[in-house]
């Protein structure tokens, strides 16, 4: 058994169909027999159906083709507007990048030179050509001496 | 079906979408923003949302899922660029509104009565529980299916449309003193 107090807590929480009688809960029972708590039941149920219409009846200013035209005028998608402000930051971070670089400092990822191995002055007995092949491996170094006379 | 052909950029079928949407995106965005001037900006921002996103609607929710989404997509950023007291301010519209559009003395006497019921669904209510509250007890949608387009869980959907209820209702009784202590 719900008394007045019990069911006037209850229909704080209540759905609408339960408010306005509907269904076999102990509210809804409540409401069919107690004149007062359905009174204030359906002043809730009148009241939240009256802000409904009251909002409902406020309409959008704009037509369907003013909105879709609106839509049209703004463009087919927001995927370049990042682009657009993007590419000429890079393009500017790149100019700055070529001009501020230091000229004697190597590109990132650029080969090393290979050092350059000494070169030998070699100097051949008189009558004898001489002939100096440095080699892939700079620790070899052919020299040839020909041409000379036998003793 | 007609999403399917304005998802295949047909433009008569987007107007045709457009206009069969257009009243419940602004009621929507009413019920976001408070404020019939913001409902207008964000019902806007909405359509050009739809506009170049629709192609990524997958079909994998209700279209009225996905929209209402778009439509909270749309009054989070249109509400971002308003500083606060100017939304304060302009606020104010709704509950003025409300009232000056009732036509007989006796509707302007009801609507000063539901005045505070609206300003305490937008000026009190914490966002979620207005949002839900909106959409179960004045839109008539089923609370499981306001749950999924909240993106929330149906139990806490369930407990935000509670408080609301509670926060609402007494809000109601507190006019009619003389039914609650009869």
């Amino acid at each position: 058994m719900t008394d007045c107090t019990e069911a006037r807590e209850l229909l704080l929480d209540a759905d609408l169909e339960t408010l306005n009688g509907a269904g076999q809960s102990d509210l809804a029972r409540h409401l069919s027999r107690c004149v007062g708590c359905r009174a204030l039941a359906e002043r809730v149920v009148r009241a939240e159906a009256t802000v409904a219409d009251a909002l409902a009846g406020i309409n959008p200013t704009k037509s369907t083709d003013a909105l879709v035209a609106g839509a049209r005028r703004a463009g087919p998608t927001y995927r370049w507007k990042p682009l657009r402000v993007a590419l000429p930051l890079t393009a500017a971070a790149a100019l700055a990048t070529v001009l501020l670089w230091p000229r004697h400092a190597a590109w990132p990822g650029a080969p090393r030179p290979t050092p350059e191995p000494p070169r030998l002055a070699v100097e051949a007995p008189p009558g004898v050509n001489v002939a100096v092949f440095q080699t892939n491996n700079p620790k070899i170094t052919v020299i040839w001496l020909y041409g000379g006379r036998q003793p | 079906m007609l999403v399917d052909r304005a998802r295949a950029g047909s433009e008569d079928a987007f107007r045709d979408l457009v206009e069969r949407c257009r009243v419940r995106i602004y009621r929507w965005a009413l019920a976001a923003t408070g404020d019939p001037d913001d409902a207008d900006d964000v019902t806007q921002e909405t359509v050009i949302r739809l506009y170049r996103r629709l192609d990524s609607f997958r079909g994998e929710s209700h279209f009225q899922t996905w929209l209402y989404r778009v439509v909270r997509n749309a009054a989070s950023g249109v509400m971002r660029k308003r500083r606060r007291h100017e939304r304060k301010k302009e606020r104010m519209a709704l509950f003025d509104r409300v009232e000056s559009e009732s036509e007989t003395p006796i509707a302007r006497l009801v609507a000063r009565e539901i005045r505070s019921v609206v300003r305490a669904l937008f000026r009190e209510l914490p966002e979620r529980q207005r949002a839900v509250f909106d959409l179960v007890d004045l839109q008539g949608v089923a609370p499981m299916e306001a749950a999924q387009m909240l993106d929330m869980k149906p139990v806490t959907a369930r407990a935000h449309l509670f408080r609301a209820r509670r926060a609402i209702r007494e809000r109601i009784l507190a006019a009619h003193p003389e039914l609650v202590e009869e």
